[in-house]
């Protein structure tokens, strides 16, 4: 047991290694070399006490800190550490520490960038550590801002494509409307309670309307879902995950976006005080759609790091169906089931970080070598890239939810929860799930579909550009990494006891009531025998049956000779990569089913020689699809604006005493309000 | 007299009365005109096979012979009378309804959660072992209903009028016990009367017009 | 104790070697039912023994992937076959999951497939490997709202629980929840296992096939692992079907008489839906790839309605 003192001291010792990298940034920002090994180094260091205080606080370690001389204005900062916060520190941690490791290689190619680069990384970090452990409004909110502008400028980093810098301008104007909203929310609350202090909102809660605190929750959870990457509002993830170096994109994908569930499970479950069933069942809906278009629109993707940006969608909305159903749980007085749903959620989030880690490091990786994000350039890179490629596949394999990966035993305990709402008494809740739990199973479906195509594309058969013949392996420091990952994916997949036990420590002491799971080495029971599973047995039996079947066919004797030859191509002389399937064609099954969703727009030309129209020469395809959400919803709200903007242009007179006339105004009307 | 006492009546009627309903989708999903009659076929001697089911338990005579009669009319009859018309306009494909198959059977389960939805006050006051149903049937008329909106073809049209008519019966004969002999006679009838009506309007129609699509009745309008 | 792995090793065995015959009489029936004579029921026996002499000719493009799948492949069937009660309910092997966890070990075996089929860099694999995964993708939902539906009822989504549970019921097949959920499970099967309308098994022709497109290039022992686990997947999804929804003779206890009973009804079960599947593969054509959906979206509304007659009916 670690004394608050100790805890304290930890944190502290964490924030200063932070500052000495933020500070190293700067003073060694001509050393392009050392400046990289020593804000990286700093950081990982840092994260690593980060790690430590994570583990401290989930094993039953608390502390409270009030320094109220630092932002007076608002009762102080206010720290303080849960179990809760505790889980999202070690997601940070585990998100943190293999993307430094693995930027120390990486970001060799960012000569001139690097002092940005460290400084952003070591004020990011912090930001998102210290926004986890705000105990009331403003220093919630100061943090939360750090961290957005943090990202904004490591997002940033390749600034001189114009790709980048529209994406970083659409970032920050959803991150600062998500902020509006959280502000709305936070000032109202303000209103409502009288107190600056979150833990002081909880106990208050029960005497504000229940009125008021369902549009602070509407509005609140706005601004959660749009950090959060939830349709419809994930239009920047897309956009700005790709566009950062791939150790940023790993962190923002794993981490950062975590966030915004962390705020939604806090205002959801304690701060906004015990809500109705529709708060959960709205969840559930935004999670299930976000899901769902979220793989859709991967499935079809064919820039790989936009792939992975759209799948954290997706996998966004898997978490958010089980913050959803554990709030239905909680209003129908389920506790045990909250606990187990809300256990599931957490669980995929800390699984999202792993694995969605691993794909952003190892596509990062990728694309450092070659040159290029599309995946119709790429193919047979599995013999150059032997360790990536494995890594990339172990990836895949956890993000599809196969066993015995990670992703399994998190979907499994989602599924389970979702199977278990028929304890509900409510039929149109009943409805909700079951239509909820089909979502869930196409989502699997489809991101099995989707991660078949980005590794088989990307890793399997033939070269389909000059780029990837000459690829090459990646350094030490991100192959180490990759691997911490890989390694993370199968151990939380065979041992989910390590984390099941934190967590349900966690979720017990935030909610109240113990899940609904017991589990021990071998063996997980949802809901006493409701569902069981033995994931260290199937990997072990899967393990020992295909070394069976080998062997078996060692001793019956057959033949074992093998012989290498031409791929079979009906015939065809040659097989070069021209006769490969590409990534486009894998998907076209999809597009066509879901061609109401994507609306496709399709061309092809084809030139044929004169003499003859069977004899083609060249032949043109292209192949659009739109973004259903954005024509639908931010197009009208784009062109309202612009239409607005344009009508106030004619106050703007461009004389300066028609300006100070306006502010004149304004303090009037302040002052005649307060009145 | 009861035959199988230990059957009971509730589950049998909830049963068939899911066959029922089945039989309205499975009609949705079957592509040639045909096969949509031998559907509408069989969905009706689950019909006639439910109000045997109900005269057996509840004792009503009377009933059984309205049974019959719709098994002859329903069963024999209409879709004989509609095979005849198939043949002669001989379009066996193309139905062409005017929503894709998944989006109309998205809809018409849509339409199953609504039935149930405005059905939950009847069943809740309706104390008959047979009142489970009831939803079911109306979800069946409602399907009906959805049928003749979405179908281009004047026959698909008949069909889901003769559909949402099989739902009715339905309502009447899980929720009362059905209505008098005398009263079912005349709707026999007319629903008889109303589609030799219709099988001879279709065959005008084509005849003048080489097409039964409904949607260019619109250039009628002048 | 030694009952309960003597009974774990007998199921697993009834399994693994009776998968192949199952086949084979699914074929037999096939050709008689077509007027053709057809070979004899234990032709796969023989055709699996003699692609386990043959030399194995691999494609040049391929990776260690290609050459790792036929060991997922039987992998993962052979450990879903300890998974599903076969026999008996009373075995206690299956604690190594529920049945959401066998749709994910099929799953595993697919995607490791359709990677292969990726792997050598021709046409006909890709397209093979796409139409085998979106045809997966779009089962999943049905699966599991057809599970959903007996997890309801059985209170479990535990395979000898839901077996044991549907046993004890006398009316079931009048349950409309129930009948429902197995046509919907049914046609959810016949995708899955790659048969008509769906897929066809026996066709050659590179265009129309799905599976046979994505496992084009294995020969020998490769070739024989991966048709020997899709004869087990077969046997298991009929098993389940067998089991799960006409539950009777499934040995509640070790017993021998229960037992043997339950190996009596296995073969009768499974004899009347290999039988049903031929005479299903006889009358019907296939299905155009696009109008697949449309099936599957068929099946998808009658788990739905399966869920749905469990909630609002009392």
């Amino acid at each position: 047991m670690l004394n608050s003192a100790a805890m304290l001291t930890l944190l502290a010792a964490s924030l200063m290694l932070f500052a000495g990298g933020a500070a190293g940034a700067l003073v060694f920002d001509r050393e392009s070399g050392r400046c990289r090994r020593m804000t990286h180094g700093l950081a990982l260091c840092g994260t690593v006490l980060v790690l430590i205080l994570g583990i401290a606080g989930l094993t039953g370690n608390s502390f409270e800190l009030l320094l109220p001389r630092i932002l007076p204005l608002a009762g102080g900062l206010a720290l303080g550490l849960d179990r809760l916060s505790a889980f999202f520190l070690l997601t940070i941690a585990v998100g943190v520490i293999p993307s430094t490791l693995f930027a120390v290689g990486y970001t060799r190619q960012y000569r001139q960038e690097q002092a940005l680069l460290g400084f952003a990384l070591n004020v990011f970090v912090p930001a998102m550590m210290l926004v986890v452990l705000s105990r009331n409004v403003l220093t919630f909110l100061v943090f939360w801002e750090a961290m957005s502008l943090a990202s904004y400028f490591l997002v940033m980093t390749e600034k001189d494509r114009d790709e980048t810098r529209s994406a970083g301008w659409l970032y920050m104007v959803m991150t600062h409307a998500g902020l509006a909203c959280l502000l709305i929310g936070f000032l109202a609350m303000l209103q409502a309670t009288g107190s600056f202090s979150m833990p002081e909102w909880a106990r208050a809660a029960e005497g504000v309307d229940s009125g008021v605190r369902s549009l602070v929750f509407l509005v609140m959870a706005a601004g959660f879902l749009s950090k959060a990457g939830a349709i419809p509002f994930h239009v920047w993830l897309p956009r700005a995950h790709p566009a950062a170096p791939s150790h940023v994109s790993a962190m923002m994908s794993g981490v950062m976006i975590k966030l915004g569930v962390y705020g939604l499970i806090r205002i959801g479950f304690e701060w906004l005080g015990p809500g109705p069933g529709w708060w959960g069942v709205l969840i559930m809906i935004v999670g299930a759609v976000s899901a769902l278009l979220g793989v859709l629109y991967a499935l079809i993707d064919s820039d790989l790091k936009c792939l992975l940006a759209y799948s954290s969608v997706e996998n966004i909305g898997v978490i958010l169906l089980g913050v959803g159903a554990g709030l239905v749980f909680r209003s129908y007085n389920l506790g045990s089931l909250a606990a187990l749903a809300l256990m599931a959620a957490l669980y995929h989030s800390l699984n999202h970080t792993v694995f969605k880690g691993l794909l952003f490091l190892s596509a990062g990786s990728v694309v450092h070598v070659t040159g290029t994000r599309i995946t119709e350039e790429m193919g047979g890179l599995l013999k150059r890239m032997p360790h990536t490629g494995a890594f990339f596949l172990i990836g895949s394999l956890a993000i599809s939810a196969m066993p015995p990966f990670n992703g399994f035993i998190s979907e499994w305990l989602t599924f389970q929860s979702l199977l278990l709402s028929f304890r509900v008494p409510e039929q149109f809740i009943n409805l909700v799930f079951a239509l909820c739990i089909a979502s869930l199973a196409l989502t699997a479906g489809l991101a099995a579909a989707c991660f078949v195509r980005a590794f088989g594309i990307t890793f399997l058969a033939l070269p389909r550009g000059q780029a990837v013949e000459q690829a090459h392996e990646a350094d030490w420091t991100m192959r180490t990494s990759m691997g911490l990952l890989a390694l993370a994916c199968l151990t939380l997949g065979v041992a989910p006891v390590l984390a099941l036990r934190v967590l349900s420590g966690a979720v017990n002491e935030f909610l109240g009531a113990a899940p609904d799971l017991s589990f021990d080495w071998s063996n997980i029971a949802a809901a006493s025998a409701f569902g069981t599973i033995a994931p260290l047995w199937v990997a072990v039996i899967l393990a020992l049956l295909m070394l069976a079947a080998w062997v078996g066919l060692r001793v019956y004797g057959a033949n074992f000779s093998r012989r290498y030859y031409e791929t079979w191509g009906c015939g065809r002389a040659v097989q070069t990569a021209d006769f490969e399937y590409t990534a486009a064609a894998f998907a076209n099954p999809f597009k066509r089913v879901f061609a109401f969703l994507y609306r496709p727009v399709e061309e092809t030309e084809i030139e044929a020689h004169s003499e003859s129209r069977f004899f083609v020469k060249t032949i043109t395809y292209r192949h659009e699809s739109r973004s259903i959400i954005e024509d639908s919803i931010y197009a009208p709200i784009v062109a309202t604006v612009r239409r607005l903007a344009a009508k106030a242009r004619t106050v703007q007179s461009g004389n300066v005493h028609g300006y100070l006339l306006y502010i004149l105004a304004a303090l009037l009307t302040l002052l005649l309000f307060a009145k | 007299m009861v035959l199988f006492p230990e059957l009971p009546f509730a589950r049998v009627a909830n049963l068939l009365s899911f066959l029922f309903l089945l039989m309205s989708f499975l009609l949705i999903i079957r592509n040639s005109l045909s096969a949509q009659v031998r559907m509408f076929a069989v969905q009706s001697g689950v019909l006639s096979a439910l109000a045997a089911v109900v005269a057996h338990f509840g004792g009503s005579r009377e009933l059984f012979g309205v049974a019959v009669l719709f098994a002859f009319i329903k069963v024999i009859v209409i879709p004989r009378v509609l095979t005849r018309a198939v043949s002669k306009i001989g379009i066996q494909r193309a139905v062409a309804p005017y929503l894709g198959t998944s989006v109309t059977l998205g809809i018409c389960a849509g339409l199953v959660v609504v039935a149930f939805y405005v059905m939950a006050p009847v069943m809740e006051s309706n104390r008959l072992p047979t009142a489970d149903g009831i939803p079911l049937a109306f979800a069946g008329v409602l399907i009906g209903f959805f049928t003749t909106v979405n179908r281009r073809r004047a026959l698909t049209q008949i069909l889901g009028f003769l559909m949402l008519e099989n739902g009715i019966f339905m309502v009447a004969l899980l929720a009362t016990y059905g209505v008098p002999l005398i009263v079912e006679m005349g709707v026999f009838l007319d629903v008889l009367v109303a589609v030799l009506i219709l099988e001879v309007f279709v065959y005008r129609i084509k005849h003048n017009f080489d097409s039964i699509e409904v949607s260019q009745m619109g250039a009628l309008r002048g | 104790m030694l009952a309960q792995i003597g009974i774990t090793i007998a199921q697993w065995l009834v399994v693994v070697l009776g998968a192949p015959v199952l086949a084979g009489v699914i074929r037999k029936t096939k050709a008689r039912l077509q007027g053709r004579r057809g070979a004899g029921i234990f032709q796969p026996y023989w055709d699996l023994r003699k692609l386990l002499v043959k030399e194995v000719v691999i494609a040049e493009n391929t990776s260690w992937v290609f050459r790792l799948t036929p060991y997922v492949a039987i992998g993962t069937m052979l450990l879903s076959a300890f998974i599903v009660p076969v026999l008996t309910t009373a075995a206690e092997l299956q604690f190594l999951g529920n049945i959401i966890l066998l749709m994910y070990v099929f799953l595993l075996s697919t995607f490791f497939l359709a990677l292969a089929g990726l792997d050598a860099g021709s046409s006909f694999g890709g397209m093979g490997s796409s139409r085998e995964m979106a045809i997966a993708a779009l089962a999943e939902p049905t699966v599991m709202i057809a599970i959903f539906a007996i997890a309801l009822r059985a209170g479990s989504t535990g395979l000898n629980e839901m077996i044991n549970r549907a046993a004890s019921d006398p009316l079931l097949l009048l349950n409309p929840g129930h009948l429902l959920a197995f046509l919907s499970f049914f046609i959810v099967a016949l995708a899955e296992t790659g048969r008509l309308p769906v897929d066809n098994p026996s066709t050659h022709l590179e265009l129309t096939m799905i599976h046979e497109a994505m496992i084009l290039e294995y020969s020998g022992r490769y070739l024989a692992l991966i048709e020997w686990a899709s004869f087990i997947k077969l046997f298991l999804f009929l098993t389940l079907l067998g089991n799960i929804f006409f539950p009777w003779g499934v040995a509640v206890t070790l017993q021998p008489g229960a037992v043997a009973i339950g190996v009596f009804a296995l073969v009768i079960k499974l004899g009347v839906l290999a039988l049903g599947l031929a005479v299903l593969e006889t009358a019907l054509a296939k299905l155009r790839l696009f109008r697949v959906p449309e099936l599957l979206s068929g099946s998808f509304m009658l788990a739905l309605l399966a869920v749905i007659s469990f909630f609002f009916l009392r």
